[in-house]
């Protein structure tokens, strides 16, 4: 029954060349969709489709992500606990894979009728697609996937960004993103070298000696760590964390991940999402409180807004100026 | 004679901007709110914004659609900029999360 996934998801499929992919994908995808309409006659909800596979298929993860177009149960669980299956494929792990689900995901939405070119939300939809294409394989997110897997916090992504756009007000989404992640990763060396230097402490202990001389611990300043000296256990702490990177992660990478995520919700929209959907994967719900903005936030948000209004692409209800805001007034 | 309730442009100046850049949404007003404003929720039927603050809740006072139709179904959170009317300056900032009714 899933033998569609097999060139994708087995060990044999990261070996796999480009074109072998390219081949292998649509074949998959329509194999996906077939036994994925014949669950979907018998109306089982998304649960069920786990269950009944083992595992969760693209297509019914996509038709999640498109807006449920093909059986309203699905909705009705989470998919999270599915995304972090697919996660645990580690098989899917460069950028051409992802590209290739996309595209075959999106081709095949689209001639079997399920997602219209014309439709209000088709970019939306479209732009979804390539998340969870590239989600799927370890790519999209990533960043700050991996961010989420290394314990750093949302608000830590958030004040990434914050920072970053304080520093460059103006600045496109895609740098503001590469800057971002670059703050992300500067935290993620720092938490990383105290990690270090927690390790080499009880390495340190484990091999000095359980009962120092008592001259020694008299003459010496180490003596006043005497009682840690004499442990052996290393820190349970130091055990159980991760010891993951973000440097293999390149900066080019993530501008574009940036760059396609903002198309359509608008930087903090996009932000707001990728938190949510990552959340979602851990099993946790984002709960969003309002955030008040800095002094430099503030002015950089307004300046951004003339800005805009400047080149002509803002419109207002009231009619802005009239109601007496000046922000007609671009400030450069 | 029953009083309708007040909305937001009945109190203060203000204003929504759609930024089509980004498809970001600012709210400029010119009033500090008596009241925190912890959430917005679109109507998408009526078209009508609530502001939903700690103690109660107030329309915006207008009807909302088309573009901001759009816009408001696709935002996550608004920004809100209260304006010093004399200097044209931003005096305070928040970010605010948008619910979907």
């Amino acid at each position: 029954m899933l033998g569609f996934l097999a060139p994708l998801v087995t060990g044999t499929g990261a070996a796999l060349g480009r074109s072998a992919l390219i081949r292998a994908a649509p074949k998959a995808m329509n194999s996906a969709w077939n036994w994925t309409k014949s669950l979907l006659s018998k109306k089982p909800t998304f649960a069920g489709l786990i269950m009944a596979s083992g595992l969760p298929t693209i297509a019914a993860t996509i038709d999640n992500a498109t807006g449920n177009r093909i059986s309203g149960a699905l909705l009705k669980t989470p998919i999270g606990p599915a995304l972090e299956k697919f996660l645990k494929f580690k098989e899917f792990s460069n950028d051409q894979e992802a590209t290739v689900v996309a595209n075959s995901a999106t081709n095949y939405l689209v001639e079997n009728g399920r997602l219209k070119e014309n439709a209000p939300d088709y970019d939306r939809s479209k732009s979804i697609i390539k998340a969870l294409g590239h989600l799927a394989i370890g790519d999209e997110f990533g960043a700050a996937t991996k961010a989420a897997e290394l314990g750093i916090e949302t608000s830590d992504l958030v004040a990434a960004l914050n920072q970053a756009r304080e520093e460059n007000p103006n600045g496109a989404p895609k740098d503001l993103g590469v800057a971002a992640f670059q703050k992300l990763r500067e935290k993620l060396r720092e938490k990383d070298s105290k990690l270090e230097a927690a390790k080499e402490f009880s390495t340190a202990a484990a091999a000095a000696p359980a009962v120092a001389p008592a001259t020694a611990s008299v003459a010496t300043p180490d003596a006043v760590v005497e009682p840690q000296v004499t442990r052996s256990e290393t820190p349970k702490s130091v055990k159980q964390r991760k010891r993951l990177s973000l440097d293999d992660v390149s900066n080019e990478g993530i501008s574009t991940i940036f760059e396609k995520a903002a198309d359509n919700a608008g930087f903090m929209g996009m932000i707001m999402r990728g938190i949510s959907f990552i959340s979602g994967l851990f099993g946790q719900k984002a709960n969003f409180q309002r955030w008040a903005l800095d002094n430099v936030m503030t002015k950089a948000k307004y300046k951004a807004l003339q800005a805009a209004n400047g080149r002509g692409n803002v419109v207002s209800r009231m009619g802005g100026l009239e109601q007496g805001f000046n922000i007609p007034e671009p400030a450069y | 004679m029953t009083q309708q309730p007040k909305t937001i442009l009945d109190i203060m100046v203000a204003d929504i901007f759609l930024n089509k850049e980004d498809n970001s949404l600012t709210i400029l007003h010119d009033t500090a709110f008596d009241d925190n404003l912890l959430l917005f929720e679109y109507d998408l039927t009526s078209g009508e914004l609530l502001f939903k603050f700690e103690t109660k809740q107030m329309a915006f006072g207008i009807e909302l659609r088309g573009e901001f139709y759009e816009g408001l179904k696709n935002a996550q959170t608004i920004t809100v900029l209260q304006i010093d009317m004399d200097t044209n300056e931003p005096v305070l900032g928040l970010e605010v999360p948008l619910v979907i009714k």
